[in-house]
């Protein structure tokens, strides 16, 4: 099983510290979410761990037997953003390979690309312009782009933002799954705090300039340090089918 | 689409996964063949016309028989029309591979060598040369063309320095060059302001773009800096590909777009100055080629750039077919028909983004 140590991480933009001394150790097999108000800096720190930004601090990464992984293993799929290019869903998703890519594509890489198209249900849209799909159909294939690397660590920012209910709960199952079936870690940043609960094996909850909570879902979602966080009354509850639900009141009186 | 189907763990049709990636490239393939055969037609054509029209059987049977043959047609296809042919296909492929990859690595429909100055920049290197009349290595004919790929580089040395300072952006990038441009623009002004009346015609034939000034040298750099060019850019067609996709995705990819940037702009920067130095400024090959190309077979860098290079020398030498047979007796430098024929589509590039 893998694991990433974070210890002491932060990121500075133009000198002024943005996150500092976030620590978390995460398990290979769960789903981590990273949740907190607007402008806290989750993409940030998802982009540092993805090391698309510079960052201080360390991330490491181990295999079971305590050897280091290099960052190759790690897929980062971006925010949802307007797609121009008229590449096909098929070349997009075989982009996901493009460090190993040759002139000629080798037969793996197209056969790795039909495997997760099939698995996703999405061969039938193989021939279909990217930039054409719909939000959710777009999200999925950016899905399948960033699994068919068969990453160790999936970092996904924001992924169901802009999607339907049932494109929200495709893609989070999408992640879960890959999550257990191969023993990945994966880091999801969500504002849906219920989505939160019902996917996450363990939740990072920031607060300006850093980690205010980590933990079990029971325990970072406790009504109190939400209200301290959000700056807003909340209620959790259970639903009759068994889900955490995170019920917004009203903006606290220090708001 | 099955939505309830979520990773499943069946094995798939990986028949039809190679069945459908064949078809992709099937259509491109075929296109690839056609603007090929086109391009072998329109060179054969190019042959044969000018002020001595020559039959087919001609060109064919000189081409048989070498520069050796001491016939009226040999010496016609061998010392004229090849040179300005080979140079119609140096200069269209280099400026239709530099479009493509400027206007890949800017995201930006309407960057092309041209729009960004570069071509500005050997108009007022060869100006200058023509002013000073310095002669290089004790060359004299040598200095225009070393002058213009010299000022070229430095062009592009200064929109990649100014953009560097600012973080790459493309959008940055593209606004740096219509700076350069204009400031080139403005020196060229200058020196044929000061020059005197014979050498401002001089600068002013320069910058029409002309074939006649092809020679086997000027064929021998721009086909040696193409070539070179094409073997490094064909490491990069996926993280191109990739790039074509979004900078974003791009970098979520592992892509260094910063570096890959800067090696490409590097490379497009080299095939402008290699292909405006010998023949003065041609524009709007490298902004109309690659829009051909891409309407055509889309995004793939594989397929994306080779036609573009095509498009490149297809429209090159239409542009030279043009070029003679417009005023019977008079070859019109080359420059004016593809400008002639750039701005229309220029136009309708505009209006269907609009």
């Amino acid at each position: 099983m893998i694991t990433m140590k974070i210890s002491e991480f932060g990121v500075s933009y133009q000198r002024k510290m943005i996150l500092s001394n976030i620590s978390a150790v995460l398990e290979g097999g769960n789903l981590a979410s990273i949740i907190g108000p607007n402008g806290v800096g989750k993409t940030t720190f998802i982009k540092g761990i993805a090391q698309l930004i510079k960052s201080h601090g360390h991330v490491i990464l181990k295999d079971s037997d305590g050897k280091i992984l290099s960052w190759d293993n790690i897929a980062y799929v971006p925010q949802m953003t307007t797609a121009t290019t008229d590449l096909s869903v098929f070349e997009m998703v075989l982009l996901g390979r493009v460090k190993n890519l040759k002139w000629k594509v080798e037969q793996h890489h197209i056969d790795a690309v039909t495997q997760i198209l099939s698995e996703l249900g999405l061969l039938s849209l193989s021939y279909n312009s990217f930039s054409r799909l719909s939000g959710g159909q777009r999200q999925l294939v950016t899905m399948a782009q960033a699994l068919v690397a068969k990453p160790r660590v999936l970092l996904l920012d924001e992924p169901t933002s802009a999607l339907d209910l049932r494109h929200q709960l495709q893609v989070l199952d999408i992640a879960q799954q890959y999550t257990k079936q191969t023993g990945a870690i994966t880091l999801v940043v969500l504002h849906d705090l219920a989505l939160a609960a019902r996917y996450s094996d363990y939740i990072l909850l920031l607060n300006k300039g850093g980690l205010a909570k980590e933990g079990l879902p029971k325990d970072v979602l406790n009504p109190a340090l939400l209200q301290k966080v959000y700056q807003v009354e909340v209620d959790v509850s259970v639903s009759s089918e068994g889900y955490t639900t995170v019920t917004p009141i009203r903006p606290s009186v220090a708001c | 689409m099955d939505n309830t189907a979520v990773l499943k763990s069946s094995k798939a049709n990986y028949q039809e996964g190679q069945n459908i990636y064949n078809r992709i490239n099937k259509r491109r393939r075929a296109i690839f063949f056609i603007v090929l055969c086109s391009l072998i037609v329109a060179t054969l054509i190019d042959l044969m016309v000018g002020p001595a029209w020559l039959k087919i059987g001609d060109v064919i049977s000189a081409l048989r028989f070498g520069p050796e043959a001491e016939t009226i047609n040999s010496a016609i296809v061998w010392s004229v029309r090849l040179p300005m042919t080979f140079t119609c296909l140096c200069v269209g492929a280099s400026l239709g591979m530099a479009g493509t990859q400027m206007q890949t690595i800017l995201a930006n429909p309407l960057a092309s060598p041209y729009t960004l100055g570069i071509s500005a920049a050997a108009g007022f290197g060869a100006a200058l040369s023509f002013l000073t009349g310095f002669p290089f290595l004790g060359i004299s004919w040598l200095s225009v063309p070393i002058s213009a790929f010299l000022m070229s580089l430095l062009a592009s040395l200064a929109i990649y320095g100014l953009g560097k300072a600012k973080g790459m952006h493309a959008r940055t990038m593209v606004l740096f060059g219509i700076v350069i441009t204009f400031f080139f623009q403005a020196l060229q002004s200058l020196v044929q302001f000061r020059a005197s009346p014979e050498v401002a015609q001089q600068i002013v034939f320069w910058m029409f773009g002309s074939l006649l000034k092809s020679t086997w040298t000027g064929v021998f750099v721009s086909s040696s800096i193409f070539l070179i060019a094409s073997i490094v850019l064909s490491r990069y067609v996926w993280q191109l590909t990739s790039l074509s996709a979004g900078e974003e995705r791009a970098r979520s990819l592992g892509i260094n777009t910063d570096r890959l940037r800067l090696k490409v702009f590097i490379i497009s920067a080299f095939l402008t100055a290699g292909a405006v130095a010998f023949v003065g400024t041609i524009g709007f090959i490298g902004l109309v080629a690659p829009h051909c190309a891409r309407m055509l077979v889309g995004e793939d860098q594989r397929f994306l750039t080779p036609l573009s290079a095509l498009f490149g020398v297809l429209l090159m030498v239409t542009a030279s077919v043009i070029a003679k047979i417009v005023i019977p007796g008079v070859v019109l430098p080359i420059g004016i028909v593809t400008s002639l024929v750039g701005v229309p589509f220029l136009l309708y590039l505009i209006v269907r983004r609009t």
